[in-house]
């Protein structure tokens, strides 16, 4: 049986704790629009830039639960979770240190050597290190146990060949989370592949970008052609990746960033229909309300379980699964209510639009990406024990 | 979950699964009110699952707790609202007497007030069965009214063939006192059959899996074919939903209905049995079509349940019309702040 997403924080002097850091992260949010560093935009959260990245990291808000001594601030995951909520829902540019502080962060504290955690924890911390995920290649998508990439040991280090595409950010980030064959495929299909982090900038790294269907620019394809990586270049265990990256994947699946990316379609709607909505448009709103406020409870509780030590792979994989398809919800809702007169409206309404226009061209990544919908399920009806 | 509803669980569960068999609900589904049931219901406190430690707060997450167990049995007893009517009663400082009571009014756009007379009262929960506990305005006030069983109501049923019927009032209460508005009555009784509703939905899910798992085509369970997997998979997703949305909605209401939340839960719940009965009946094919399988015990009353103290629109609308008032950035702020939102 699934877990009854529960969370009281009653008796935990926890909600106070919380409150106060969403209020200080709405005023920095404030101040800086007054500063004109940032605004709501189409893209959302999904915008790469480094001084607010350095900003958000001046705040101690970037490796919130690592230890002091790397630059983190010994927060509980409830208090990471809040804060970047607060900015995603927002649509804060936060995308250079995203993967960081999500994935690098987690995996180097729980199998980086101490020189690893040392070199990269307070950067990363301080907002100035930037890394992308290599993870799948031209033929290796949702199987990612199939991927090619070798790094084969040789004196010294190790020597890399291969191709991963979709890599977001890879022309922008300076290191790469790669993941590589560093023996030949065996029996057991998940044995053999480790992580490496690899510094972008390497001789025989080539990054050609992949333009996505709004003629945008922000995943790549990335080739290895005889790449020499040093020794202290693997992360973690030889042959151990594919267990190393599993266990991460309750805290990748659950957080608000799987529901929020269409939000501002909501909010831009509500400022263009004004306090007197018709029943339809009551309606339709009560709707995606009553679907976010659910999402963000479970994503919320979930936060608690991986802090109570818990794993909830399988409630992860439904929030994502539920998040995704709310995400697509907004624009489709939405744009019933719209028309191409409202393109010729006031200020609102034309914010609304180009809102809506991004959505509707990003829409098909929302359930590909970080798992795709039907390997999300997949993994729901194992969790039920249908496989 | 805290203890005391953990506690409440456990001995919900086995009286239920000792005591309400097939023939019970069979039965009730007749006509005939489960007399026995009611009693040991009674006697293992399960009518007064609201009374709290402390003696001035009324325990919203007990009743939750044992409407949702009783109906992943589908239990067919005014259980939401024998506990609902207590709760009122003794909210206004009156006596509570003993036997099954109902409440009303129970359609939420249907405002009672005191000197309404004579009185109707539709779709009133086990009305033939039941002592009515109605909520009235008087003037600005809430105040509460006690009558008794009515004498040969109209009769009616919803899809679950659970008693909805009609009276019509035109004696004087039994006793009256100041208490809940219809509101609050309207926001708990939504709450509570949104709890029903996950109860239902979680034997839904456990019924869909194990038939997947035990039914045999093309030489393999059909749960073993991902077409049927992925189904239940979106199942099992929109019970978790259902489950979360309220158990948020009872952690907010431990002072009171949380307005916005109890609309949110309600609304979501809804949402989740159109999905959960779609998708159970068509894993389960033609054989979950039939009277003599258990599964519409379930689905009938996702049917009936999602319609009864306000539908989807109902809520999805004052949830739009509540929020169209706050802004675009005004709502982020709201949803997050617990004290934001009592209505």
């Amino acid at each position: 049986m699934l877990h009854d997403f529960s969370l009281d924080l009653t008796d935990t002097g926890a909600v106070p704790r919380l409150r106060d850091l969403r209020t200080a992260v709405r005023a920095f949010l404030a101040a800086e629009r007054d500063l004109e560093t940032w605004k709501r935009e189409p893209a959302g959260w999904d915008r790469f830039d480094p001084s607010f990245s350095r900003k958000i990291g001046a705040k101690g808000w970037i490796g919130m639960s690592w230890p002091r001594r790397y630059g983190g601030g010994e927060h509980t995951a409830l208090e990471r979770y809040v804060v970047t909520e607060e900015l995603l829902a927002a649509g804060a540019p936060v995308r250079a240190h995203w993967l960081a502080d999500r994935q690098i962060g987690p995996l180097l504290l729980r199998h980086g050597s101490d020189v690893q955690r040392a070199r990269f924890l307070p950067a990363i911390a301080a907002g100035n290190c930037y890394i992308c995920a290599g993870l799948s290649e031209p033929d290796s998508g949702s199987n990612l146990a199939s991927i090619r990439t070798t790094a084969e040991r040789v004196e010294g280090g190790w020597r890399v060949n291969g191709t991963k595409v979709w890599t977001s950010y890879a022309h922008r980030v300076h290191f790469m989370n790669l993941f590589a064959r560093t023996s030949a495929k065996s029996s057991d299909r998940h044995a053999g592949v480790s992580q490496f982090l690899v510094d972008i900038t390497l001789p025989g790294i080539s990054i050609r970008p992949i333009y996505n269907l709004a003629n945008e620019h922000d995943f790549n394809q990335v080739m290895f052609d005889d790449v020499l990586l040093p020794e202290d270049a693997l992360v973690g265990e030889e042959g151990g990746g594919w267990r190393q990256v599993s266990g991460e994947l309750a805290h990748e699946r659950s957080g608000s960033e799987r529901w929020i990316d269409t939000y501002g379609v909501l909010t831009s709607l509500i400022d263009h229909i004004g306090k007197d909505p018709t029943d339809r448009e009551a309606e339709r709103i009560g709707t995606l309300v009553a679907r976010l406020w659910t999402l963000h409870r479970m994503s919320f509780s979930i936060a608690g379980m991986i802090q109570n030590g818990e794993s909830p792979d399988v409630e992860a994989a439904l929030v994502k699964d539920l998040g995704n398809q709310f995400e697509k919800d907004i624009p489709e809702m939405v744009r019933g209510l719209l028309s191409e007169a409202t393109r010729a409206g006031d200020e609102a309404a034309r914010e609304t639009m180009a809102m809506l226009d991004r959505a509707i061209f990003y829409a098909p990544s929302f359930t590909v990406r970080g798992g795709t919908r039907e390997i999300l399920r997949g993994v729901i009806a194992r969790g039920l024990g249908l496989r | 979950m805290t203890e005391a509803e953990r506690l409440i669980s456990d001995s919900a569960t086995r009286l239920f699964a000792a005591h309400c068999d097939k023939e019970t609900c069979a039965r009730a589904e007749d006509g005939l009110f489960p007399a026995s049931l009611w009693r040991l219901c009674d006697e293992a406190g399960l009518t007064d699952a609201w009374q709290d430690e402390l003696p001035d707060r009324l325990n919203i997450a007990n009743v939750a707790t044992v409407v949702r167990i009783a109906a992943r049995h589908s239990v067919p007893l005014p259980l939401a609202e024998t506990n609902l009517a207590r709760m009122m009663l003794t909210a206004a400082g009156m006596g509570v007497p003993t036997g099954p009571l109902t409440i009303a009014p129970v359609l939420p756009d249907q405002h009672l007030s005191l000197g309404t007379h004579p009185m109707r009262l539709d779709r009133l929960p086990w009305g033939r069965d039941a002592a009515i506990v109605a909520s009235a305005w008087d003037g600005k006030a809430g105040r509460t009214l006690l009558f008794t069983q009515p004498f040969a109501p109209e009769i009616g049923w919803n899809y679950a063939r659970e008693p909805r019927d009609s009276v019509v009032i035109d004696a004087a209460p039994l006793a009256a006192g100041c208490g809940w508005s219809p509101q609050i009555l309207t926001l708990y009784g939504a709450l509570l059959r949104a709890a029903q509703m996950v109860g239902a939905m979680e034997t839904i899910l456990e019924l869909t899996v194990r038939y997947a798992t035990e039914r045999v085509q093309f030489g393999r369970p059909i749960g073993k074919f991902q077409a049927v997997q992925q189904q239940i998979a979106v199942l099992a997703s929109h019970v978790a939903a259902a489950s979360a949305a309220v158990r948020g909605a009872v952690d907010a209401s431990t002072n009171g209905p949380a307005a916005f939340e109890i609309a949110a839960a309600k609304l979501r719940a809804g949402e989740a049995a159109a999905a959960v009965s779609e998708a159970a009946h068509q894993v389960h094919g033609a054989i979950g079509f039939t009277h003599e399988h258990v599964l519409h015990r379930y689905t009938r009353r996702l049917w009936s349940w999602r319609d009864e103290f306000g539908s989807e629109a109902t809520w999805a609308m004052r949830i739009g019309r509540l929020v169209s008032g706050l802004g675009g950035e005004g709502l982020w702020p709201f949803l997050t702040d617990p004290q934001a939102k009592q209505i």
